[in-house]
């Protein structure tokens, strides 16, 4: 969806317009449903989660803000952060903090008119260039939401290394996806 | 001369505490610690933001599973006001679209 179209998207959810509701079901629906299956493994629960997360949409649609980034991001982030806290039994947030999103400029979509499954298969390659201790950090943090206490323990490996290995594999990775203009410029 | 590296090694550590906190991946008190360094650090605010739309792309990688088809009627029901929703069921709205 490009970015004009995201961003007309989000005002007419802000101003309670069901047909927004649906359109942005329609265009972020199954991102949101395949990072919550990715995150619990569960399709009942992922639907769950796919069912608060727009919801949540719907009903703080005004509180949605697209300087801090696309409405996709904000879909696929709150799906996200709704199943780690779902995987961790927890009512306090999970995952990325909001006030850390990408605030990159939302009027410019760096994936254009790029197919799903072409982001996805160039972000895998991503990960495959990582290295396997920076790959399996990385994973934890984002599909298990592991501290990096918590990967040191599982992997046993030194807390301080899983921190540097966490900022490499971010780096590297954003480095990648830029190369090939799927992230915003640095 | 030799290069002044004084603090280079915590300031390592705080670049490694923005990557933690972008993920979420740190406690309360480095939470802290890594926001009041992003008070006065412009390299490490620019740094969050990059990390930080990483940290969102990375779901991507699982690609595209499509969800049930009755997940969409249930959203749009459920976003209606009750005395609206006899009128949704007859105007079609909740079948299933495209996503």
């Amino acid at each position: 969806m490009e970015a004009d179209n995201h961003l007309a998207l989000a005002e007419a959810l802000a101003a309670g317009d069901v047909n927004a509701l649906s359109r942005a079901y329609d265009a972020y629906g199954i991102h949101a449903y395949s990072v919550a299956l990715r995150v619990l493994g569960d399709p009942a629960r992922a639907e769950d989660v796919v069912f608060a997360c727009f919801l949540e949409l719907w009903n703080g649609a005004g509180r949605y803000d697209a300087r801090r980034g696309s409405l996709r991001s904000h879909v696929i982030r709150t799906a996200r952060n709704l199943a780690l806290a779902r995987l961790r039994g927890s009512r306090s947030p999970s995952g990325t903090p909001a006030e850390f999103t990408a605030n990159g400029d939302s009027s410019v979509d760096p994936w254009g008119d790029s197919a799903l499954v072409d982001v996805s298969r160039a972000v895998r390659d991503g990960l495959a260039d990582l290295s396997l201790e920076q790959r399996e950090a990385l994973e934890l943090a984002c599909f298990r939401g592991y501290s990096y206490r918590e990967i040191a323990e599982a992997t046993q490996a030194p807390a301080a290394g899983v921190k540097n290995a966490l900022r490499i594999a971010l780096e590297k990775l954003h480095s990648f996806l830029q190369v090939r203009g799927l992230v915003h410029e640095a | 001369m030799r290069p002044d590296l004084t603090g280079v090694g915590s300031y390592l550590e705080l670049k490694n505490l923005v990557a933690a906190l972008v993920l979420g991946a740190c406690d309360e008190g480095e939470r802290a610690l890594a926001r009041a360094h992003l008070e006065s650090c412009r390299t490490c605010v620019e740094l969050t933001r990059r990390l930080a739309e990483t940290v969102e792309v990375v779901p991507i990688a699982v690609g595209g599973v499509r969800p049930p088809a009755n997940l969409r009627g249930r959203i749009l029901y459920a976003s209606w006001p009750q005395p609206s929703r006899a009128a949704m069921i007859q105007s079609g709205a909740l079948e299933t679209g495209s996503g």
